[in-house]
């Protein structure tokens, strides 16, 4: 009997080359990305950043950000929801050792792509967004994992004229301030004009990104950029150098300047790094049945489980690894009554109250800074990441869960969602081997 | 129809018989003289819209509207933007605002001035990617069509 993954995102794409690896017959169901490919370039798997929450980011003594390592042991200490809580209790030393863990397979997963995972649980980097706040990060990846603002004497902001809702002088003064106000050793910034190439003018970062793959276009950059670094400055450039090649244009300009380049972080709709990595796991799974279709239903079986797709023939299959996400991917419907759409599974918020069943925004607070229950909303897992009834009992021995399905932890404002989704998708192989009877 | 309502405030101010004479005026003479007036031409959808064609309102077709609903689950993220421009493909309109452009009202759509002669190849690279499932190049040659109908 197969495995079937549902959700091709970061956590759902983890668990298909894990079980891959361990030699059980797997189908991934893909219904298209998630929130995998919005991602800004940080692979978060437990720093805390400023700004985006009142988490503490940095130690209050020393004023230094903190290390991830330490950020972990906190968050196993106060947040009995958290999924590194649920599934490694209060060591957080273990919870450690998982997430590097996960980071090494997902550096051998993403490595013939050409993107390499850069960081450890023993430093924080302190990055530039496009908008030019400061974010702290454990691991990121190629392209703005050379953004390192810490011990730079000067940081140059490269304009790229027509560029839409973006102003560098306005990037480069909200990173000053940021600086500052958060009390970090502030370089000199200031921003380069009249040097980018009149042919790579373009109002999208989305449509200008993937010219830059190709050779000719990288060396119209390279020689307008030619020079401008040193290796005290720190040129910045928006996420657009590439989607396919970006380690390759990084290289390139950085020999050509002279000097340190790195992208800044970019969101959606600017998230070319997001892109990079769904991209990357795609060509990772090459030797994975991948099916694309969106499920319907799930019914369950004396031997297991058939999925349901509308129209089109139904899947059997002996265990299901639902890794559907949250609002983003569909694995939580908040149109209306907030739901688990595919078993209608109780989902449950940071606090441990039942969201499910009750309108959306009937689960939100005032405030921008407050925790938002709406925004940890998922389902329940016991350690071994098998869903919950609202009873408590697992729904099915062989149903487990992994990435933002699971809930009790918000990933926006406590950036631990890449990790979550690697060490929930890695405990939740661990359960299906066992329950298959099979050892990897 | 709710009828003359500021009888009682008529009555106030300018005595009996001349509010109940508005009573009747607007209450009796002026549905009588509307429903003796009526002419039956035709459907009175099409007639709502024949008045309205020159503001640029669009009678409401349900295939579009059906699009219109599906392109409201937008992220706008512009995952579609980056996968057409890698594929090579430069259509008139970039697939994250037309999905923009179908998600308004119907008026909006055909001021953009497409032509199905410049329509996107249709190589549905864009909806592979879009995590909402939008039907991407549905939209761009539905928005091609109303561009050239008129």
């Amino acid at each position: 009997m197969s495995v079937a993954v549902i959700g091709a995102g970061l956590a759902g794409r983890a668990a298909a080359l894990l079980l891959r690896a361990s030699g059980l017959d797997v189908t991934l169901i893909d219904a298209g990305p998630g929130a995998t490919a919005l991602g800004g370039g940080c692979v978060d798997t437990a720093a805390a950043s400023p700004g985006v929450s009142w988490l503490p980011w940095r130690d209050p003594l020393q004023g230094r950000p903190l290390l991830p390592r330490e950020r972990v042991q906190l968050v196993v200490a106060e947040q009995p929801t958290h999924p590194y809580t649920v599934a490694f209790g209060s060591d957080g030393d273990a919870a450690c050792q998982a997430i590097e863990r996960s980071i090494d397979a997902l550096r051998s997963w993403l490595s013939p792509s050409g993107l390499a995972v850069e960081g450890s649980l023993d430093d924080a980097r302190v990055l530039a967004n496009l908008p030019g706040t400061v974010r702290v990060a454990d691991y990121v990846l190629t392209g703005p994992s050379s953004g390192d603002l810490r011990g730079r004497e000067e940081v140059v902001w490269v304009d790229v004229p027509g560029l839409e809702a973006w102003d560098p002088s306005y990037a480069a003064r909200t990173l000053a301030y940021d600086l500052e106000a958060l009390g970090l050793p502030a370089p000199k910034v200031r921003v380069l004009r009249g040097v980018w190439p009149e042919r790579l003018a373009e109002p999208r970062v989305a449509r200008l990104a993937p010219r830059l793959d190709r050779a000719d276009v990288q060396t119209t950059l390279c020689e307008a950029l030619a020079g401008q670094g040193s290796p005290e400055r720190l040129l910045l450039v928006p996420p657009m150098l590439g989607v396919d090649h970006v380690g390759a244009c990084l290289s390139r300009l950085g020999e050509a300047t002279g000097g340190a380049v790195a992208e800044v972080l970019g969101h959606a709709p600017h998230a070319t790094s997001g892109f990079r990595l769904q991209r990357a796991l795609e060509q990772a799974c090459s030797g994975v049945t991948v099916r694309r279709d969106r499920v319907s239903g799930l019914r369950e079986r004396a031997d297991g489980f058939e999925l349901q797709f509308g129209e089109e023939p139904a899947l059997d299959c002996g265990a299901v690894v639902l890794a559907t996400g949250r609002y983003v991917g569909g694995g939580v419907d908040a149109a209306g009554v907030v739901r688990e759409p595919l078993l209608g599974l109780p989902l449950y918020d940071a606090d441990g109250r039942r969201v499910d069943g009750v309108p959306a925004h009937r689960s939100t607070r005032k405030g921008y800074a407050n925790a938002q229950p709406l925004y940890s909303a998922g389902v329940r897992v016991d350690p071994a990441m098998r869903p919950l009834t609202a009873r408590g009992e697992p729904w099915h021995g062989r149903l487990v869960a992994a990435g933002d399905l699971i809930g009790g932890f918000d990933p926006a404002r406590e950036r631990t969602g890449m990790g979550v989704a690697l060490v929930t998708a890695a405990r939740a192989v661990e359960t299906v081997q066992a329950e298959m009877g099979h050892t990897g | 129809m709710r009828g003359y309502r500021g009888f009682f405030r008529e009555l106030g101010h300018t005595g009996t018989w001349r509010a109940l004479a508005l009573q009747f005026r607007t209450g009796a003479w002026h549905v009588a003289r509307q429903w003796m007036g009526r002419k039956d031409d035709g459907d009175p959808v099409a007639r709502f819209y024949g008045h309205y064609a020159a503001d640029g309102v669009v009678a409401h077709d349900p295939a579009a509207d059906a699009l219109a609903r599906q392109a409201q689950a937008c992220l706008v993220c512009g995952l579609c933007s980056m996968e057409c421009a890698r594929t090579g493909s430069n259509p008139p309109l970039d697939p994250r605002d037309a999905v923009v452009a179908a998600s308004r009202l119907a008026v909006d759509w055909r001021r953009l001035g497409l032509s199905p002669a410049e329509a996107c190849g249709g190589c549905t690279a864009c909806e592979s990617v879009c995590p909402a499932g939008i039907p991407i190049a549905g939209i761009q040659a539905h928005l091609a069509e109303i561009g050239t109908r008129e």
